[in-house]
């Protein structure tokens, strides 16, 4: 009986996913036949995807827009958490946070569009770098991998900033206190206890940046110009060409690497949190 | 006699009971008929939104609502790209509740619909206009019907191209386009042109193939959407392209510094269809022919080549003034018709010859 509030939710989760992604499964097991779908039971868009190198080249550019992104936010993202963290004032610190939440108020559809005309050729970007005699003529930033990152990470940075902000809000400042009486300078006390304190933090916005990025559909579409081959792209481009079954088989890959990559930061995120016995503030 | 009485009037009785029984009949047979007539039809109608290509069909149909109260049609406008996916899956799903009932197709989304068995053949003795579209535009078992079609050619940037092109080969030969050339992600035109012009043919495109694979170097982006075309060629990212010359011409028109070219080899017709979805009632039919009817009456073909500068099918109608002032003096006149059956059957084969050939080495 202690299950059975569960039970509207459950109902749900299986009418409203769990059906329609069984049946969206059953089209791996179709075959295209000159343009025609025929229902049957076949491993050849399995075989397809697997004995083909370009369907491996999106998922490894899957997986490298995912770990550059990631990588990046973290570069990008830590000392930003760490500056508003060290904020004194809670109404500079409010606003702050704002202006970090502040991209996730925009579609990502007009913060692409957006970034296509930041990058372009004629946009501001390559106006500023001319203007600062950094380049003679405009550089390509889109239809790439280059500003497909940028745009990314513009998307994602906050989920990688709020995480670290509560990891860094749990830090004793009596630790650092005492670190900082026993002599230890500035950024020895940063490197021997705010940053292991932290690392859980990190791992837990790279928890949510990492998969997300698996996934981004619309940024690599517009900025990528059809160049970045990642797998969100071909199963739209696949689906729009009635390639069901492999648009299918393409989908489960990237789910599996999103479970798995979930899981497995899941995993670090726990083990770091561990670790480093977290005090609260 | 009182006898004689009783049975008289039971007579009459009987007589104005039998009248008024046969009246009745009379009554419900005809309300029958009236209330079959007027029973309610519901429609779906796609048509893409493109630059002037809702207007006319949308007008005509409305004009029909009003006169046929019992019908209603709802529009759906959008892209083909974006419709017919989720047709044909409604079609795999429930053949006999159409998610569109009629629309407005081009070549890729018609044929990929015939190959999928998805369109209705139509009765031409119910349609008559469809004797004036031109025999050569006519569809086998009258599936569809072709109505227009629009010459596609090269467009460029005025402002960053200082000689315009002249040929399709400008596309992957000319090195002034070198990273400049901006492609339809999987739009294979281009490539079977490339065929055309290097020892291939509508069944045979792999020369096109050889040739692009060898000048990937030409291609500056691939765009899913007239608005990042239009985008990439405003901004310079890309200056050249295959594209539609009627939706090319508005642009420039709302000022974007675009220029056409009708390349040596003439215009390219982009054939546009009116497609009925199989699964319909027998009601739903009746009026769907009357619709198509109207649809490609001859004032109508010449309102819709008014408004989109795209050419009828019925051959006999004289062109409107706009649309034979908006492309060059015998631009019309060389047309090249592509095999576009060829490429809804090949299309899967020929996707994957895209991505490894083309894509891959653009990466």
């Amino acid at each position: 009986m202690r299950w059975l509030p569960l039970a509207p939710s459950v109902l749900v989760v299986a009418v409203l996913f769990v059906y329609p992604l069984l049946h969206f499964l059953r089209f791996s097991f179709d075959t295209l036949h000159e343009g025609r779908l025929i229902r049957g039971f076949s491993f050849d868009a399995y075989r397809a995807f697997a004995g083909e190198a370009y369907y491996w080249l999106n998922v490894w550019t899957t997986l490298k827009l995912a770990a550059v992104v990631t990588l990046v936010c973290m570069a990008v993202g830590y000392p930003l958490a760490y500056a508003i963290w060290s904020v004194r004032s809670p109404r500079a610190r409010r606003w702050a946070s704002f202006a970090v939440m502040s991209p996730l108020v925009v579609s990502v559809v007009v913060r692409a569009y957006g970034w296509l005309v930041l990058l372009g050729r004629q946009g501001a970007a390559n106006y500023l770098l001319q203007r600062a005699g950094l380049t003679h003529q405009p550089i390509a930033l889109i239809n790439n991998l280059t500003g497909v990152v940028i745009a990314t990470v513009h998307v994602l940075l906050p989920f990688m900033v709020f995480p670290l902000l509560a990891a860094l809000d749990r830090v004793d400042v009596s630790l650092k206190e005492a670190a900082a009486d026993l002599g230890a300078p500035r950024w020895q006390v940063f490197r021997a206890v705010t940053w292991p304190l932290t690392l859980h933090g990190l791992a837990a916005g790279a928890q949510l940046v990492f998969p997300l990025a698996l996934s981004a559909y619309v940024t690599p579409q517009l900025l990528g110009g059809g160049r970045v081959l990642v797998l969100s792209t071909l199963i739209y481009q696949t689906t729009i060409n009635v390639n069901w079954p492999i648009a299918t088989v393409a989908s489960i890959v990237l789910m599996l690497m999103t479970v798995l990559a979930t899981l497995a930061l899941l995993q670090i995120t726990r083990r770091s949190g561990r670790a480093r016995g977290l005090q609260p503030r | 006699m009182m006898m004689g009485r009783h049975v008289r009037a039971l007579v009459r009785a009987s007589v104005a009971a039998c009248a008024l029984l046969v009246a009745a009949s009379l009554a419900a047979w005809s309300d029958r008929g009236a209330a079959a007539a007027d029973a309610p039809v519901h429609l779906t109608m796609f048509v893409f939104a493109a630059a002037g290509h809702m207007d006319v069909p949308e007008a005509v149909v409305r004009a029909y609502m009003q006169a046929h109260p019992n019908v209603k049609v709802d529009f759906v406008e959008s892209s083909n790209a974006k419709t017919f996916p989720q047709q044909l899956a409604a079609f795999k799903t429930a053949p006999d509740k159409p998610f569109i009932d009629i629309g407005y197709y081009n070549a890729d989304t018609t044929t990929k619909g015939l190959v999928n068995d998805m369109w209705q053949p139509l009765d031409a003795s119910k349609i008559p206009n469809l004797k004036t579209i031109d025999a050569q535009f006519r569809q086998p078992q009258d599936t569809g019907v072709e109505f227009a079609y629009g010459p596609f050619g090269l467009i460029y940037n005025k402002q960053l191209v200082k000689r315009p092109p002249t040929s399709y080969a400008d596309m992957w030969g000319n090195p002034a386009f070198q990273h400049k050339v901006v492609l339809w992600d999987y739009v294979l035109e281009p490539v079977m042109l490339a065929a055309l012009f290097n020892g291939g043919s509508g069944t045979n495109i792999m020369p096109g193939f050889q040739m692009w694979s060898q000048h990937t170097d030409q291609i500056a982006t691939f765009i899913h959407s007239n608005q990042e075309l239009e985008n990439a060629l405003v901004g310079g990212d890309g200056t050249l392209a295959f594209f539609d010359l009627q939706i090319a011409t508005l642009w420039a028109k709302q000022g974007a510094p675009i220029g056409t070219a009708i390349p040596k080899e003439g215009a390219v017709a982009w054939p546009l269809f009116i497609e009925v979805t199989r699964g319909e009632t027998p009601a739903q039919l009746a009026v769907l022919d009357d619709l198509i009817n109207e649809l490609i009456a001859p004032d109508t073909l010449t309102k819709y080549s008014a408004a989109t500068l795209y050419v009828p099918t019925n051959r006999r109608l004289p062109l409107p003034a706009n649309v034979a002032a908006a492309y060059p003096p015998g631009a019309l006149k060389k047309v090249i018709n592509l095999d576009w059956m060829s490429l809804a059957k090949n299309t899967d084969g020929w996707n994957q010859l895209w991505d490894t050939m083309i894509k891959a080495k653009v990466h």
